[in-house]
């Protein structure tokens, strides 16, 4: 016989809501039941456990103290999302001030190129968080497709997130946020061709 | 109602297929043991209680009006007064003493008066016109 938890069945809102209520333990729920997402997706993104696990809990921490300011328009899980997202990205900004520099920056251009920034080569697989040679391949492939594609792939192919979850998470339009998932997929598939051949042949397309 | 054509998969369709598959079942990172007890900890070194809040921001705002007291109406400059330490004998200019006092002896009074002259001697001035 197992104990179920107290929480079962009870949906993220109205644990919130019992954790704006005064209680504590609601916040330790909605922590267990998003600790493990939240610090897979911000791996994924960063590349680096260690910045993946400070930025997960800075993504907790900040929860405690703005839980207030949910307004109940998105989903609770989107509003996280959208949190982890912000810190991510800002984690990567810094990383990328004071490793190196991007082509916007370099030369200039629009906001429309955002995403055509330098890819990060500097990338070394985590091997114990990824085993295997495939998943080590497609987390290397990950790190070297723009950021802003990188994001939006993670979102929607490994937490299975849907386009409207994706365009609220990053405040993107939807248009935009269908096409960036299609050139992400697009530079993943170029840069796994070694990976492809091995599987289809070299004769494949 | 099914088309009676045959519909071409996009050329990458499988390539994307197994991408797709590939990134759907990358492993599960694993948290860190303690990952909730230190955000715990995070937290509670954080935020900080309304007393301490309202004790900051009271320090705050009447260290801002003081400095603000102090550029609007600037004080007056401040004249220091130096306390010179008096003229010795030897500095005195002789030639400008003022005249001595003169004491009125109450032992002596049944006594005829007699004036007290100071004692200095003066001298002439060299130098000076009319001398």
């Amino acid at each position: 016989m197992t104990l179920r938890s107290p929480w079962h069945g009870i949906t993220d809102e109205a644990v919130l809501e019992q954790f704006l209520g005064g209680d504590e333990r609601a916040f330790v729920e909605l922590m267990r039941r998003y600790k493990q997402p939240i610090i897979t997706c911000v791996y994924r993104f960063l590349g680096s456990y260690d910045d993946a696990c400070y930025v997960s809990q800075e993504t907790f921490v900040r929860l405690y103290r703005f839980a207030g300011t949910y307004q109940g328009e998105v989903k609770f899980s989107t509003w996280l999302y959208t949190i982890a997202g912000n810190l991510a990205r800002t984690e990567l900004k810094k990383y990328r001030r004071k490793y190196g520099t991007s082509l916007q920056q370099a030369f200039g251009i629009g906001e429309d190129a955002e995403t055509w920034d330098i890819p990060d080569e500097s990338y070394r697989p985590d091997e114990q968080v990824d085993s295997t040679k495939i998943t080590q391949e497609v987390q290397k492939a990950l790190m070297r497709v723009s950021p802003s594609y990188r994001e939006m792939v993670i979102l929607r192919d490994l937490q299975q997130l849907s386009y409207e979850e994706i365009s609220a998470i990053t405040e993107t339009e939807l248009g935009t946020v269908k096409s960036r998932i299609n050139r992400g997929r697009a530079q993943m598939q170029d840069m796994l061709r070694e990976l492809y051949d091995e599987l289809f042949g070299t004769s494949s397309p | 109602m099914a088309p009676n054509f045959p519909i071409e998969p996009p050329e990458d369709f499988e390539r994307n297929t197994i991408l797709r598959a590939w990134v759907s079942t990358m492993p599960q990172v694993s948290v860190p043991n303690g990952f909730e007890e230190s955000v715990l900890l995070r937290v509670h070194r954080t935020v900080m209680p309304l007393w301490q809040k309202l004790t900051i921001a009271a320090i705050g705002c009447s260290v801002i009006l003081t400095l603000g007291y102090f550029f609007l109406f600037p004080r007056p400059e401040i004249v220091t007064v130096v306390r010179v330490p008096e003229l010795t004998s030897q500095t005195v200019d002789l030639y400008n003493l003022p005249p001595a006092s003169v004491h009125e002896m109450p032992e002596l009074s049944g006594k005829p008066k007699t004036q007290t002259v100071s004692t200095v001697k003066p001298q002439k001035r060299h130098g000076v016109a009319g001398y």
